[in-house]
């Protein structure tokens, strides 16, 4: 295809190939068959040039006539007419094509679709459900939501961000169930968005807040597509963004974030029991470090007397008071954490194992932590990792740091007055207009429970 | 009936335990106290059937709403400024006892500043809360104090260390005349009802008071009552039992579990009471405050979009608690809190005064 | 946004204040306690004093594996009363003197006639003492019993807990008094309060619980017997165990009771004498005899068990009615059971007396042991 060959670009086309930046990758294709001309605008690294070859290049030879490729055209699923010159230079930027055939404009999307792979669930395993999270790809993510669940009232609504990246999201909710309250609050809020630049789901999330300095997140970030399903039955909103494996699940309450989705695939019993494992490893990490500091300073009566002398033994020759001790150890222990997160795979493991059986052991060597603290500890850091989402298990590690400053300027009662603080402030929030902290009383289906009172 | 409307009448109940009326009625034990008691009882269900029947009619409308309809401004002022200081004070005695009883018992090298000080955070954000989320909050303590509270129950029932010759002894000086301290202190057990001047806004629907919810009110009164005022003698004896400041927890100091990791039970009660006192702080205050300024908005303390009044009302609150915890003495707290007890057929009185202006403004 | 700021602001600038002002101020880290685990009173040695108080501190140790004695340490003090001389053995110590986990409250015996209720005082206006401390009356001295150290003792244990708290051993033999118990029975018009007595060896190295003494603040205090002890704890706790002997109709047992129920009623009525019936249902197994016993017989074991056992019941009773003492508690069951009169009290004042005894027993063996 030589230059002097080419034919004239249709003026509109033009006016469009000149608006787009000269970058390598657009390219106007024109193509010519005795007096067939059709003119082809698109950019090469979003589309998908197989699709392209087999739908569009190869009929044009077989049809052998610009009239009868216009009718196939026409005829396509995936053609729309062609919108406004702005949205037109957005869509093309997101893999469509623009065909000038039989002297109309059509537009079709021919798109190089993204990472299409289901890839194994990382952040919320499950020992009996569905293995495989969500894909990075939103329309594939579509149709895995709706192959879960198969409902006539499954509204799918694509939007797109005003923002730079210009990302499509979808917004999926069940007709029957959604809360149109907080349907409309989602829709303002998502309008209202005044970002540079999201890139993916959880910066999405972030944003949707209105409260800037809030340390508890208002929904749940999900990978699973079960979850999901198990949310829109609940009549909640869920968003996919493109490019993005994570589901933003909106609205949620506290109860919401210590669901885990194994208890739905255990007998009642079962995972009644796990619920309450998962209870207890919050309250674990969020009370007993402060209780650590509120037994050994301010109230030992509290306990038997045989276990106040055992601690009063463990913490002879501890330099610094026990508040210290303890946030000392804890720090420690979010650094091990923090590391094993950052630290590649085949050698986190180890790392962390040795971090923590070395220090933990030299620290009571040293009489620079009782023993009885490195034991409670070992349990915090365990019992964070109960937690069922990741989510919580943030925001409880800061929460608790504020729990044992109460408690050691007060006592056990500065640790109940932090505690009915926080509970104030739970209670005080809300996420997308439906109260964050409050009991849903339908059973064990708490996440199901939107639109009461 | 609202599930929430249990809880704050069931708060209140539980809530007496920090609250100096345990001792009025110890106090008067061999003189008329279950006479007193049984007469209370009786009065207080009939206030609650009453109160919850009349606000029943104006369903999601709080007593502000309803004066400021129905009642012109000469009636509506007093009567908020009223009642502002009577749930004020019922806050106010709550605080001042706990503070008493937790420098007492928990920390008594503690400057009572502090521990109250302790306290007056929580508070401060809890009565700045919305109505709703007092409720909120109110449910989700009740619901966690449930387990801790059947172990207490049942810890305190089935404790050998309670003897109940002497709770029947205290039975059979029932052949006293009943006296009038005692019976005002009973009443005041059940007004967790008028909490509804505040949160009737949030009962939209039409509360129906059934046989049922009243003997669930009742049951769980006596309840309280009958462990406020037989435990204590089961474990201390009757004849001394009024030389206790606080009888309740000295008593329940009694009580031990043989295999637990707090061997002294009184410890998980006093975390129970003084949770509960907490959140009734907070409901009687945010009443009280919620009625300050339906009739006081300083226009000085608009600052762009905000208006600074609510922030000054509480702190007000705070000071005032500070305050009066710092200067007052166990016994005239006794003194006072029997005193202000004395008013509740004021209150009562003047309750269903208001509550006739508003029918009556309302049939016109 | 700007009330979330405004709340914020208060908070912080709050909890700045509080940091600064009251670092440490009550503040005081478990290390830097002494826990006192007993204390002691005995009338003074010297003259001009009236109580000698001794504290036993217990002394934390590192590593309760490693070591095999407890180590105590015994302060000594006297003084014209026990809270003085509490605050004179503070200043020995320079930890502070944590009362909260005192489990034993030692009497000496001379002590204990007259009137308790300055000496109880300040064990029960101090706020921070436990009610669930155990009341004993030491023997020979309450220092002595202090100080003892059974060899058996393991380190981070206290064997005088092991007595009475009931997770140790569970002999008839021994009462147990917790302060409150000890107060109320004490104070309670109609009703007296039993203590354990404690006895140390020369050695200090055992202790011995076997006897108890029953005290009013009116009458003099009463030494029950270790039969007499036993019985009484049998009946007032329910507590079981061996060696009930019966000698009737030329059988000599021993036995061993399960549970052990009382139930008293005080009947007065007009023209007769006034009357305590007292209904024991006993459950419990032959454990010795010094005869072949049948199977077959059991009931008629029963019966001629029950009937001594109840005798050996009634002259306990009645050995307690002569001294003017009641820990039964007959004088509050009489007021329980009767609605209150100005001259109630007056009325059991005279009717204790003369206070018949009618013992039903219900003695029911269930075996004789693992042979006939």
């Amino acid at each position: 295809m030589t230059e002097s060959k080419k034919p004239e670009m249709p003026p509109f086309m033009k006016s469009i190939s000149e608006a787009l930046p000269s970058s390598f990758d657009v390219l106007h294709v024109p193509l010519t068959l005795d007096d067939a001309h059709v003119h082809l605008l698109y950019m090469k690294t979003v589309v998908d040039g197989l699709t392209l070859q087999q739908s569009i290049i190869k009929p044009f030879y077989e049809l052998d006539d610009e009239r009868k490729f216009g009718a196939y055209i026409q005829g396509l699923p995936n053609r729309l007419d062609p919108p406004q010159p702005d949205e037109l230079l957005i869509m093309l930027t997101s893999g469509f094509v623009l065909v000038y055939a039989d002297s109309t404009y059509s537009i079709l999307e021919i798109r190089k679709l993204g990472n299409t792979l289901q890839g194994p669930t990382i952040s919320e395993t499950t020992i009996h459900g569905p293995q495989l999270s969500l894909s990075e790809d939103l329309e594939t993510n579509v149709s895995i939501v709706r192959q879960h669940y198969h409902q006539p009232n499954l509204y799918v609504e694509t939007h797109q961000l005003n923002d730079k990246s210009n990302m499509s999201i979808a917004l999926l909710y069940d007709e029957k169930e959604v809360n149109v309250d907080v349907l409309r609050r989602v829709k303002e809020k998502l309008d209202g968005l005044d970002e540079p630049l999201i890139q993916s789901a959880g910066e999405l999330a972030v944003r949707l807040t209105s409260r800037r300095f809030t340390l508890f997140p208002t929904s749940i970030l999900t990978e699973r597509p079960d979850r999901i399903v198990y949310n829109l039955t609940g009549g909640k909103i869920i968003l996919l963004v493109d490019n993005s494996p994570y589901a933003i699940v909106l609205p949620v309450i506290f109860f919401d974030f210590m669901v885990s989705m194994e208890e739905n695939y255990h007998t009642y019993v079962i995972s009644l029991y796990n619920t309450l494992l998962g209870w207890f490893g919050l309250l674990n990490c969020l009370l007993l470090p402060s209780l650590y500091v509120a037994f050994t300073a301010y109230s030992p009566e509290v306990l038997s007397s045989e276990l106040t002398l055992t601690m009063a033994g463990s913490r002879i020759g501890v330099p610094y008071p026990s508040f210290i001790e303890v946030i000392i150890m804890l720090f420690f222990v979010e650094l091990l954490t923090e590391a094993s997160v950052r630290l590649p795979r085949s050698i986190n493991a180890a790392a962390t194992t040795v971090g923590g059986l070395i220090l933990g052991t030299a620290a009571t060597e040293a009489s620079l932590a009782s023993n009885v603290l490195i034991m409670i500890i070992a349990i915090v850091a365990i019992s964070t990792f109960v937690i069922p989402m990741n989510e919580l298990g943030f925001a409880v590690r800061i929460v608790r740091l504020l729990i044992i400053l109460f408690t050691t300027l007060f006592g056990l009662i500065g640790l109940i007055s932090g505690l009915l603080l926080l509970i104030v402030h739970l209670t005080n929030m809300d996420s997308f207009g439906e109260p964050y902290l409050r009991i849903g009383w339908r059973g064990k289906r708490s996440e199901k429970m939107v639109n009461s009172e | 009936m609202s599930r929430f409307l249990y809880f704050l009448i069931f708060t209140n109940m539980m809530a007496i335990i920090t609250t100096p009326i345990p001792r009025i009625l110890l106090v008067q034990s061999a003189d008329g106290a279950i006479g007193s008691m049984i007469i209370g009882t009786l009065a207080g269900v009939l206030f609650t059937y009453i109160t919850v029947k009349f606000f029943a009619q104006f369903p999601g409308m709080d007593l502000i709403d309803l004066l400021q309809t129905y009642t012109s401004s000469w009636v509506r002022i007093p009567i908020t400024i009223y009642f502002t200081i009577f749930w004020f004070i019922a806050g106010l005695i709550t605080l001042v006892m706990t503070v008493f009883l937790l420098i007492t018992f928990l920390t008594p090298e503690m400057s009572i500043y502090i521990i109250t000080l302790s306290i007056l955070i929580t508070v401060f954000f809890g009565v700045l809360l919305k109505s709703k989320s007092v409720l909120f909050t109110l449910e989700i303590v009740f619901i966690l104090m449930i387990p801790v509270g059947l172990l207490m129950f049942f810890k305190l029932y089935s404790a050998p260390e309670v003897e109940w010759d002497q709770a029947r002894l205290a039975i059979m000086h029932i052949n006293q005349v009943p006296k009038y301290g005692s019976i005002v202190a009973t009443i005041f057990v059940f007004l967790g009802c008028s909490n509804l001047i505040i949160f009737n806004r949030y009962f939209k629907e039409k509360q129906k008071v059934s046989l049922l919810s009243l003997g669930a009110i009742t049951l769980f009164g006596v309840v309280m009552l009958v462990t406020s005022y037989f435990i204590p003698i089961g474990l201390s004896g009757f004849d001394r039992i009024g030389q206790l400041i606080f009888p309740w927890t000295s008593s329940a100091d009694a009580v031990r579990m043989k295999f637990g990791l707090i061997e002294r039970v009184v410890f998980i009660f006093m975390f129970i009471f003084v949770t509960i006192a907490f959140v009734s702080i907070i409901i009687h205050w945010h009443i009280s405050y919620k009625l300050i300024l339906s009739i006081f908005r300083l226009k000085a303390l608009q600052v762009k979009q905000q208006n600074f009044t609510p922030f000054l009302v509480v702190t007000v609150f705070l000071l005032i608690g500070l305050w009066i915890t710092a200067l007052l003495t166990q016994y005239e707290l006794y003194q006072y809190t029997r005193y202000y007890y004395y008013t509740i057929p004021l209150f009562i009185a003047v309750f269903f005064l208001t509550m006739m202006a508003i029918k009556r403004g309302a049939s016109k | 946004m700007s009330s979330k700021w405004m709340k914020v602001a208060v908070l912080s600038i709050l909890l700045i204040i509080l940091t600064s002002s009251i670092s440490g101020c009550a503040y005081k880290g478990v290390d830097k306690r002494a826990f006192v685990v007993g204390i002691g009173v005995d009338p003074a040695k010297e003259n001009g004093n009236k109580f000698r108080v001794t504290l036993k501190l217990a002394k934390p140790i590192a590593s309760l594996k490693s070591s095999t004695a407890n180590e105590y340490e015994l302060l000594v003090h006297e003084s014209d009363s026990v809270a003085e001389a509490i605050r004179f053995l503070e200043t020995r110590e320079d930890k502070v003197m944590d009362f909260s986990q005192t489990k034993i409250l030692a009497l000496n015996e001379d002590l204990l006639s007259g009137d308790l209720f300055p000496l109880m005082d300040y064990f029960v206006r101090r706020g921070d003492l436990q009610l669930v401390l155990y009341v004993l009356m030491a023997k020979p001295t309450a220092e002595d019993v202090l100080k003892a150290q059974p060899p058996l003792e393991a380190a981070g244990e206290n064997s005088l807990y092991n007595y009475f708290d009931k997770t140790g051993t569970e002999s008839p033999f021994v009462t147990t008094t917790f302060l409150f118990e000890f107060r109320r029975d004490y104070d309670t018009k109609g009703k007296s309060s039993a203590l354990p007595i404690v006895e140390a060896n020369e050695a200090g190295t055992q202790l011995t619980v076997t006897n108890s003494i029953v005290l009013k603040n009116t009458v003099e205090p009463y030494v029950l017997t270790p039969t007499e002890t036993k019985l009484f704890n049998t009946l007032v706790d329910g507590a079981g165990g061996y060696g009930y002997k019966i000698e009737n109709a030329g059988y000599k047992f021993m036995l061993t009771l399960d549970h052990v129920k009382m139930k008293i009623k005080i009947h007065t009525n007009d023209g007769q004498k006034p009357r305590a019936e007292v209904k024991i249902k006993a459950v419990g197994a032959i454990s010795e005899s010094d005869k072949l016993l049948k199977l077959k017989d059991l009931d008629h074991y029963s019966k001629i068990s029950g009937e001594q056992f109840g005798e050996q019941v009634k002259n306990l009773f009645v050995d307690l009615q002569e001294k003017n003492v009641d820990p039964f508690g007959f004088g509050l069951k009489y007021r329980s059971s009767r609605l209150n009169t100005k001259d109630t009290l007056d009325n059991w004042k005279a009717i204790y007396p003369e206070l018949e005894f009618d013992v039903k027993m219900d003695m029911q063996l269930k075996s004789v042991g693992a042979i006939e």
